[in-house]
């Protein structure tokens, strides 16, 4: 069966602000809407599900029309085959556990159970939790209950709305290896909203950037990240994404070793990695330190070759930016001004960077 | 002597349950409708539905008075099919009391809906549930607080109710002679003892249901998503 497609064709203007959105989404895998607080991720996600309505544009998902502004129609949220987790996974409190995944299974008329509710609730580990109530979960605890109720009800696309925002980071590290490999797994297409690279590179096949209410690009994760830089709140480019390919798992040291051109760097272990993988690694621009020889006795064991390639001392600040050529892309490095003056680098130079091994994993 | 007052006291109970029935019936809706809408009219609804919160009773009582009687198509028309007239009869006790009890109903249910369904509504939306599906599997429990608080002062509104009731209702014993009209006319007629029992019960009465809200509301926060 070839892939179906989320068309969206948004021009609309929504409590006070805009939304231009124009692409074609493939049903498949991991998609992320990306960007910064306020650009109309969240919205966006309303309309495709529904809880919102575009004064103008249309949302098609293969050959449904789900809105059409221009024809006044609009097809209301229940009958589109589309699940939401909504921002801080909302559950139905006056129910049980058990009592919110019957009612998202009982109201999916005469089609058949695509999952059987003890292979969800299995997967996501939540038959200890099945007789609670929702305001007596933890936030990681109400993610895994909402995703299992939206799972519950077949839907042909998945939408996630800062599934691990709300989380602190021993909540988000329970939460991403159940979100990982939830695409695959339950054979359903996802798209993410998020304000955070991490989650976006660890999770995404393809990344939606959208910057005050446009959409500003559309495409592989790595590659479109690059392009766009990353920080969270300003969006400016403050790091890269590399690809490398994990070589050695090391289930001992839990550790994994991935191969970047020439240089080898030494990765926490990540759940379901296995040899042979693409891994994408996220290496900020403040993470790293600058070395002129290779590096000897110290701890930080990641290292990678690369040369110069530019010095911008940023105006009316203490630090400069080192752009360096690692042959597959150009990584910014933000150190002081006085190192850079104190290395006496130049354009040209041969040089290492050296990355944490925990700053990898974000 | 006493008989008089038992029948003015179940004749106000049957008045509080009656008009809080239909109070629930058509309050609910018109809740529902002021939470959801967008319409512009909307701040023109609520305003009527507050209304009598300000207007004196005899207000009401005097326009109904007018609306109801049988020289009016409405008054007429009820004459015709039921052989009684509206005024001074206790269907016209409803009305009155409905309208006058209106806002007690909705302002609670419609900010239950505002605030605790909302969420609840969309997120059973999405798992599939049909509007009236979800109305009544996930917003009126979400909003059970509103209900119960709209249902109680409803009621305990209407047991205090005077000046609407004795405008369109009078005083005709065993037909519209409620509570609040008896303690009235025994102080009229300087019958204080009587007057002093009846006020006494009416006291008790209400604060026993007012009571029953508070601890209610303290027993069962609600959670809101």
């Amino acid at each position: 069966m070839s892939v179906s497609v989320l068309q969206l064709d948004l021009d609309t203007v929504y409590a006070g602000f805009s939304l231009r959105v124009q692409a074609e989404i493939p049903l498949q895998g991991v998609t992320a809407i990306f960007g910064p607080s306020g650009s109309g991720k969240s919205t966006l996600l309303r309309l495709i599900a529904g809880l919102e309505r575009p004064q103008r544009g249309r949302i098609m998902a293969g050959p449904d029309v789900w809105v059409d502004a221009g024809q006044s129609l609009f097809r209301k949220p229940h009958r589109r085959s589309v699940g939401i987790v909504m921002q801080g996974a909302p559950l139905l409190n006056h129910l049980s556990v058990r009592g919110n995944l019957t009612y998202a299974a009982q109201r999916q008329g005469d089609r058949p159970a695509a999952y059987p509710f003890s292979r969800v609730v299995e997967s996501l580990d939540l038959e200890p939790l099945l007789a609670r109530r929702p305001p007596s979960l933890s936030g990681g605890e109400r993610q895994r209950v909402a995703l299992a109720q939206a799972i519950l009800t077949r839907p042909g696309l998945l939408l996630l709305d800062e599934p691990l925002s709300a989380l602190d980071r021993a909540r988000k590290a329970e939460i991403l290896p159940y979100l990982q490999d939830l695409s695959s797994r339950f054979d359903l297409p996802i798209l993410l909203v998020s304000h955070d690279v991490d989650e976006v590179v660890r999770l995404a096949d393809r990344v939606m950037v959208l910057k005050a209410g446009s959409m500003v690009d559309f495409g592989p994760v790595t590659e479109t990240l690059n392009r766009h830089g990353f920080d969270r709140d300003t969006m400016d480019r403050e790091g890269a994404i590399l690809s490398g390919i994990a070589r050695k798992i090391d289930r001992e040291l839990d550790l994994m070793e991935v191969e970047i051109g020439a240089d080898t760097l030494f990765l926490p272990r990540e759940e379901g990695r296995q040899i042979g993988d693409v891994v994408p690694i996220l290496i900020r621009a403040s993470d790293v330190a600058l070395a002129l020889q290779p590096p000897e006795g110290l701890s930080i064991r990641n290292a990678l070759r690369g040369r110069v390639a530019s010095i911008r001392r940023l105006p009316n600040s203490a630090f400069a930016e080192v752009g360096v050529d690692l042959g597959v892309l150009v990584l910014p490095v933000r150190i002081t001004r006085a190192a850079v003056e104190a290395l006496s680098l130049r354009a040209g130079q041969n040089i290492w960077a050296l990355v944490k091994t925990t700053t990898l994993a974000g | 002597m006493m008989v008089p007052e038992v029948s003015a006291l179940l004749l106000t109970l049957r008045l509080a349950l009656v008009t809080t029935g239909v109070l629930l019936i058509l309050g609910t809706p018109l809740a529902w409708w002021l939470a959801t809408t967008r319409s512009r009219l909307r701040p023109v609804f609520e305003t009527l539905v507050a209304l009598p919160l300000v207007l004196p009773p005899t207000v009401i009582g005097f326009y109904l008075l007018i609306a109801l009687n049988p020289t009016t198509p409405l008054g007429g028309f009820w004459l015709t099919l039921t052989g009684e007239t509206l005024t001074f009869s206790f269907t016209g006790l409803v009305i009155g009391s409905v309208l006058y009890s209106l806002p007690f109903m909705v302002q609670p249910l419609q900010a239950a809906f505002e605030t605790s369904a909302r969420i609840p509504m969309q997120l059973a939306a999405s798992l599939g549930a049909a509007p009236l599906d979800a109305f009544f599997t996930v917003a009126v429990p979400a909003s059970i607080r509103g209900f119960v608080t709209g249902v109680v002062l409803s009621f305990a509104h209407t047991l205090g109710e005077f000046g609407v009731v004795l405008m369109v209702g009078g005083n005709i014993p065993e037909r519209t002679r409620v509570v609040s009209i008896a303690i009235y006319e025994q102080v009229e007629t300087l019958n204080y003892q009587q007057a002093h029992g009846l006020s006494g019960l009416l006291l008790a009465l209400s604060f026993c249901v007012l009571l029953f809200v508070y601890v209610f509301n303290r027993r069962f926060p609600v959670h809101v998503g």
